[in-house]
């Protein structure tokens, strides 16, 4: 194989699907932390203790959390969505489990891809509207899986149409709630809305689901290509790492992240519920790491 | 350009160990040398602000690799693949032992994360020192530039006798111990220019300790390395100017005793570092240009010509790494500076 040589410096940094996509990522980290400050918040009202905070967290949550939902669908989503069905026509027929080419397009709200019958099951859908996101035209010719050869298609359909619904989805429900708590913000109410501040508090994980989701859809959407169109994933592995080794290193980050994982939950549990507000402690129980602490999250994960 | 590009990689490896050294050797000392949790919290404070920055060495060192010698970067993180995740491994652990200590409010738990934090150091000092022998003695490439080592295999430096190599063997275990002897002497000079009293004395009785051992080693592995592979010896041979590295490895080495004997903590340490450059400076000057040796077939051997990327990106990146490297060295010039002098305790923070 012959090896990549970078020919020009500034189409590399100037390629404009990695401005769409730092963007989109961005967004979707404000998105997070916005709906996980506003979580905290609306439990401390709930719970009654610490409210002063609790109003603030609540406050800056849901503004933030309005400014980079809607961002995160437009222009950010809709522009990447854009450049793959340019670039990548078989990554969206696949995103959106389109088996057969067709004008009018329908877009696919929800329904399970049969891959082997090449067409979804319990269909709930809004006709024409992917011909209309993809190309502004209702009545626009999208091209299917059946345009492709069945080699270029992404390797696993069924789990990068659902890692791109379950993406969109929640990220539709984001910009949902977002204009809701927002509206009752303005009105002066949310404060006092129970219900709301109960699905602020539920909505803790699922920017963290979204973001996992999104990543998946872009990295299974590229199959079965490394580089698109240049090298197969086939090409790029380590040849001399045998499969047992692999599954040897996957079972101890597994095994390693589980352990993290739960201590992370019993540290940040522990820090929500001791509060915002600053211990006095004896200077040689504290021992560490202010800068920090105050900046992360009480766990960081390299 | 392959040259610049061989350099950079060797100062920003030599910045790593010099850097991360003092407190992998810090974690190593960790449990014997602090008696109690004053001194243990003394330690911790000591590398705190430091010791994930001087982590950073590592990553850039690695993406320097990736970028200017890709077919190395290749051919080496799938032939080391599974002590390269070990390594990840035990940084994770490490990083985890010194972060959530301060987290927990029971002791046992704090001892926990304590023991956690030195042993991963131990192992660390222990398998960087392996990589770097493995690297110093070849590895069994093949012809497609690729090659695989069992982590063990008899423990012989098996050359041409048919047997795979281990990344283990006597002379990667000797050089994996030669870099803990160091990096706990470097460390322990460290924690003593940061440390008073009780601590600052038992961290250089340490260093003392350790100093002996590493004089043996230092001979001992120059020995077992001309030993297994002559050929390190050529560059030294062809440029006499190459002589000046062993003597200024036995000159830090005098200079570090003298220093721990007069109680001059910074310059022990000032000499363990230069101690440390040299050893380095000595080996890539040993390889150069040689980047990966073969124990195959020294036609076989990884250059830095043969696994360099093209021309204009290293030309490109040249540009762009010295300003990164600017805001690196200032970076570090800033925090060394910030948190210079002996740990205090008292009051909030470090």
């Amino acid at each position: 194989m012959v090896p990549f040589r970078l020919a020009s410096f500034w189409q590399l940094v100037l390629n404009p699907w990695a401005w769409w996509q730092y963007a989109h990522n961005m967004s979707g980290a404000v998105i997070t932390g916005a709906f996980v400050m506003a979580s905290v918040g609306a439990f401390y009202l709930l719970w009654g203790k610490f409210e002063e905070h609790g109003r603030i967290f609540v406050r800056v949550g849901v503004t933030a959390g309005l400014v980079a939902s809607v961002l995160q669908l437009f222009p950010t989503g809709d522009g990447q969505g854009r450049l793959i069905a340019n670039n990548q026509p078989v990554t969206l027929a696949a995103m959106e489990a389109l088996f057969a080419s067709q004008p009018g397009a329908p877009l696919v709200l929800v329904g399970q891809p049969n891959v082997d019958e090449k067409k979804i099951d319990n269909p709930i859908i809004i006709p024409n509207a992917l011909s209309f996101l993809t190309y502004r035209a209702w009545k626009a010719e999208v091209k299917g899986l059946d345009a492709f050869p069945q080699g270029l298609w992404p390797t696993n359909v069924a789990l990068l149409y659902y890692s791109y619904h379950i993406m969109v989805g929640l990220g539709t429900i984001f910009i949902a709630v977002a204009i809701i708590a927002a509206f009752l913000l303005w009105r002066g109410k949310l404060f006092r809305s129970r219900w709301m501040l109960w699905i602020l508090l539920l909505a803790l994980p699922f920017p963290y689901i979204a973001n996992t989701a999104g990543w998946i859809t872009a990295e299974i959407g590229r199959q079965p290509w490394l580089v698109y169109s240049l090298m197969r994933t086939a090409d790029g592995y380590s040849k001399t790492v045998s499969a047992g080794n692999g599954m040897f290193t996957l079972l101890g980050f597994m095994g390693m992240y589980t352990v993290l994982g739960i201590l992370f939950l019993f540290l940040v549990r522990r820090e929500i519920e001791h509060g915002p507000e600053e211990e006095v402690a004896p200077p040689d129980k504290f021992s560490g790491d202010s800068f920090r602490e105050e900046h992360e999250p009480a766990l960081t994960m390299h | 350009m392959e040259t610049l590009w061989f350099m950079i990689v060797a100062v920003m490896v030599a910045t790593y160990v010099v850097l991360d050294g003092f407190d992998l050797g810090a974690g190593v000392i960790y449990l014997n040398a602090a008696k109690t949790a004053r001194q243990r919290q003394t330690i911790v404070r000591a590398i705190g602000p430091v010791w994930d920055g001087n982590e950073v060495w590592l990553l850039a060192a690695g993406g320097t690799l990736y970028f200017a010698f890709p077919l190395l970067y290749a051919s080496s993180f799938s032939g080391f693949y599974l002590p390269l995740m070990m390594v990840l491994w035990l940084l994770m652990l490490r990083g985890i032992g010194i972060e959530l200590r301060h987290h927990m409010h029971n002791p046992v738990w704090v001892g926990f994360f304590d023991v956690i934090f030195s042993v991963s150091s131990i192992l660390l000092c222990i398998f960087f020192g392996a990589a770097l022998g493995n690297v110093v003695r070849g590895v069994p490439l093949g012809p497609d530039e690729y090659f695989f080592e069992p982590l063990w295999t008899n423990f012989r430096v098996n050359y041409g006798s048919g047997t795979l190599n281990g990344i283990l063997d006597w002379y990667t275990v000797l050089t994996g111990v030669i870099a803990l002897v160091t990096l706990t002497a470097h460390g322990s000079l460290y924690i003593a220019t940061k440390s008073e009293d009780d601590l600052n004395h038992r961290a250089r009785t340490v260093a003392m300790w350790a100093w002996p051992v590493q004089l043996l080693l230092t001979v001992v592995g120059l020995i077992a390395t001309v030993s297994i592979c002559p050929g390190v010896l050529d560059n030294y041979r062809h440029h006499y100017l190459g002589l000046l590295i062993p003597v200024a490895v036995f000159a830090a080495l005098a200079v570090m005793m003298h220093g721990m004997i007069k109680h001059a903590d910074k310059m022990a340490f000032v000499a363990s570092a230069i101690y440390i450059v040299a050893m380095l400076v000595g080996a890539a000057f040993a390889l150069y240009p040689v980047v990966l040796p073969a124990s195959t077939n020294p036609a076989l051997n990884l250059t830095i010509y043969n696994t360099a990327a093209g021309q204009h990106g290293l030309a490109v990146g040249f540009t762009w790494w010295v300003l990164g490297a600017i805001l690196a060295f200032g970076y570090f010039f800033y925090l060394f500076r910030m948190f210079k002098g002996k740990v205090r305790l008292e009051g909030e923070g470090y």
